[in-house]
């Protein structure tokens, strides 16, 4: 210490003195101040907010998880068209469906006498699913002769079903069952439609020949 | 040796009286400033009130012997430790702690006696004295005069000189760190350290001279 002082140009006895009268302290309210001010300097900012976080994130999964969950369940199951299914059959499957209806609707009017009092009504009322089912024709052949050139008995089961559905879907998976279809078709003295999902059947089963 | 050890065994002594206790207590290693500093930008407050406890006593005199008045001194005493809060996320280690806290002591210091132009010349803190337990009312007194003196010849010093012999004396500083915080190079720091020493020197040795 004292070559220290010796070479920088200090002096042990001022040194000395200096320290033996220099003991002055900082106010208590000024370390209080201080202290206070570095604690809220490192305190994390939103730290009050700390506490909520995991909740939240909690509530928050739950309730994403409950909302996709019920979006699903919700939601009707549509049969996507498969590769080996063409575009044109799913137009054709609903218009179909409009064709049943429509039929369900002509034999309700035989029936009910209410429905033929006021057919106009009714007309109207079935007008847009009238003008969908005719747009459906009218797309049903143009898309199936696309098809026709990729996949050809695909194509002819299109043309058959845009003009024969009487058969639903179950019964035309396979031949026994369409042929039974066909054979009601006739039992039932429909023999236009009989007709109809005959050909449709031939097209599809051209080797199966005629029952 | 080891007899004695059992011996005290024996007779259910203490190992150390409390005296050797305390005098055992400053061997352990301290922690480096510039890691309790580091470790108060990591959040560590305990850390930052540590290092609070070593530096501001000395550094309330250095700026209380510069500024020679206890308001002014107490104002620029919280705002170098409110820099040094402010400043925990950018320090690094790059110079001794103690160098980076005295030269933000000094700019404080400056920024304050050019803001207030000239600060009050009055001594107001020359007449604390720390009483020592059982001192004698004469050997108080002839303290309390040297302090009187030695203060009166510290404010005589010009500045510089001044501001050397308190970075020396207070914070401990070598000449190369006095010459970084004041911003000036180490003979011109030597030679103010040496004009100091040898005045206050003078006024210690002849006291008749100083009153």
């Amino acid at each position: 210490m004292s070559d220290r002082r010796d070479n920088e140009g200090g002096d042990e006895r001022v040194s000395r003195a200096y320290r033996d009268v220099a003991g002055e302290r900082p106010a208590a309210h000024l370390d209080t101040r201080i202290l206070k001010k570095a604690r809220a300097a490192a305190a994390p900012r939103y730290a009050h907010l700390r506490a909520w976080t995991r909740p939240l994130a909690w509530a928050a999964t739950i309730g994403l998880s409950l909302a996709i969950v019920l979006q699903v369940t919700e939601q009707p199951i549509v049969e996507a068209p498969t590769a080996m299914q063409p575009a044109s059959d799913v137009v054709l499957e609903s218009a179909e469906e409009k064709r049943q209806d429509l039929d369900i609707t002509q034999q309700m009017r035989k029936e009910s006498p209410a429905w033929t009092a006021k057919p106009e009504r009714v007309e109207e009322s079935l007008a847009p699913n009238m003008e969908m089912l005719r747009e459906a024709e009218n797309l049903g052949p143009v898309k199936a002769s696309r098809a026709q050139s990729a996949a050809e008995p695909a194509a002819a089961t299109a043309l058959a079903d845009a003009n024969t559905a009487f058969c639903d879907e179950e019964a035309r998976a396979s031949a026994e069952s369409w042929l039974e279809c066909i054979a009601k078709l006739e039992d039932e003295q429909n023999a236009e439609a009989a007709k109809l999902e005959r050909e449709a059947f031939n097209a599809v089963y051209p080797d199966a020949g005629t029952p | 040796m080891l007899a004695d050890v059992s011996t005290m065994h024996s007779l259910r002594a203490p190992l150390f009286t409390p005296a050797e206790l305390t005098y055992a207590a400053p061997m352990v290693p301290k922690t480096a400033d510039s890691a309790l500093m580091l470790r108060y930008r990591d959040g560590d407050v305990a850390a930052f009130e540590e290092l609070y406890a070593r530096h501001k006593d000395s550094v309330y005199r250095y700026l209380l012997r510069l500024l020679q008045n206890r308001e002014a001194a107490e104002d620029v005493f919280q705002e170098v430790w409110g820099k040094v809060i402010k400043a925990r996320g950018s320090y690094r280690r790059t110079a001794k702690f103690t160098t980076f806290l005295y030269r933000v002591a000094h700019n404080c210091f400056i920024d304050y006696v050019r803001k207030h132009k000239r600060h009050a010349m009055n001594c107001q803190y020359s007449d604390e004295l720390q009483m020592h337990p059982g001192e004698q009312p004469e050997i108080v007194t002839e303290r309390l005069l040297a302090k009187q003196r030695l203060d009166a010849a510290l404010a005589e010093l010009p500045e510089e000189q001044r501001d050397a012999f308190l970075l020396y004396e207070e914070a401990g500083l070598s000449l190369d760190q006095i010459a970084a915080v004041t911003g000036s190079n180490r003979e011109a720091s030597k030679s103010r350290l040496r004009y100091a020493t040898a005045k206050l020197r003078a006024a210690i040795d002849e006291p008749g001279d100083q009153q």
